[in-house]
């Protein structure tokens, strides 16, 4: 639909102005869409949450989540490349229920929620994307309460405003 | 979408290092040129189980990585043990691979 209405925009300078309030009808329309198909959870509101605080809000509380030594987060100061930056997260915890990966400067602030099984150990690596320098926040989840780490990344060339990443 | 995930293990002193690599274009969407083409298309959860028993389940939004690399380490593990892994998009597309230790 957006295809075709772009292509009228492109062709016929007439059709531009109803081509537009097509396209903008269906911007508006399709996160409704979209949002109805998932189910009403805590997670899936915290995808959409628009900044750190609040996704940290919807899935841990009000309650201000303490920084810990006990987390490391390795991944590199300057990443030139934004769409693929590795990452790194242990903890000496000895029971990790969940680990987070939160980038505060990206549209959608939580890349990444795992939750561990009991013989998994708190521990895991894998690669994200980071639109801008900012902080990343790893929490995690233990029988001793919720931590906090957090690293900040400077990048060169970022990785979300790429249409096709 | 068959054959989309490798898995390589390392299995030393009862603990396995996963390592996942999984073929996918983890797009975020909201390009201008073709909506169609650049529509958001990216796993949403993938999990992997030793014997059964779910050691590891992960909720991605669009901001992992294209080409997602995942590694993690399991205790408790022996040879023979049976691995399985799997993810679901978010258009319910899904891939399964399963393996043994």
């Amino acid at each position: 639909m957006l295809d075709k209405a772009s292509n009228v925009l492109a062709k016929s300078p007439r059709f531009a102005r109803r081509a537009l309030f097509a396209m903008m009808g269906s911007i508006i329309v399709m996160p409704l869409v979209r949002a109805a198909g998932l189910s009403v959870s805590r997670l899936a509101q915290a995808f959409k949450d628009k900044s750190s605080e609040e996704v940290m809000r919807t899935l841990y509380g009000d309650a201000e989540i303490p920084l810990s030594d006990a987390i490391r987060i390795t991944m590199t100061d300057l990443a030139e490349d934004g769409t693929v930056v590795p990452i790194k997260i242990e903890t000496k915890f000895k029971i990790v229920s969940a680990i987070s990966i939160i980038a505060v400067e990206n549209p959608i602030p939580l890349i990444a929620k795992f939750s561990l099984g009991k013989v998994a150990r708190g521990f895991i690596a894998t690669r994200i994307k980071l639109v801008k320098t900012g902080d990343v926040v790893a929490v995690v989840e233990t029988t001793e309460g919720v931590f906090q780490a957090r690293k900040k990344i400077e990048i060169t060339v970022g990785g979300c405003d790429v249409s096709d990443r | 979408m068959m054959e989309s995930i490798k898995v390589r293990t390392t299995l030393k002193n009862g603990s396995v290092t996963v390592r996942m690599f999984i073929r996918y274009p983890m797009r975020v969407g909201g390009g201008r040129k073709n909506e169609d083409l650049y529509a958001p298309h990216f796993i949403q959860e993938i999990s992997c189980e030793l014997n059964g028993e779910t050691v590891m389940r992960g909720y991605w939004g669009p901001g992992v990585a294209q080409n997602p690399y995942l590694s993690f380490i399991v205790d408790n593990a022996k040879v023979g043990d049976a691995l399985a892994f799997r993810w679901v998009d978010n258009r319910g597309g899904t891939d399964v691979f399963e393996t043994k230790l």
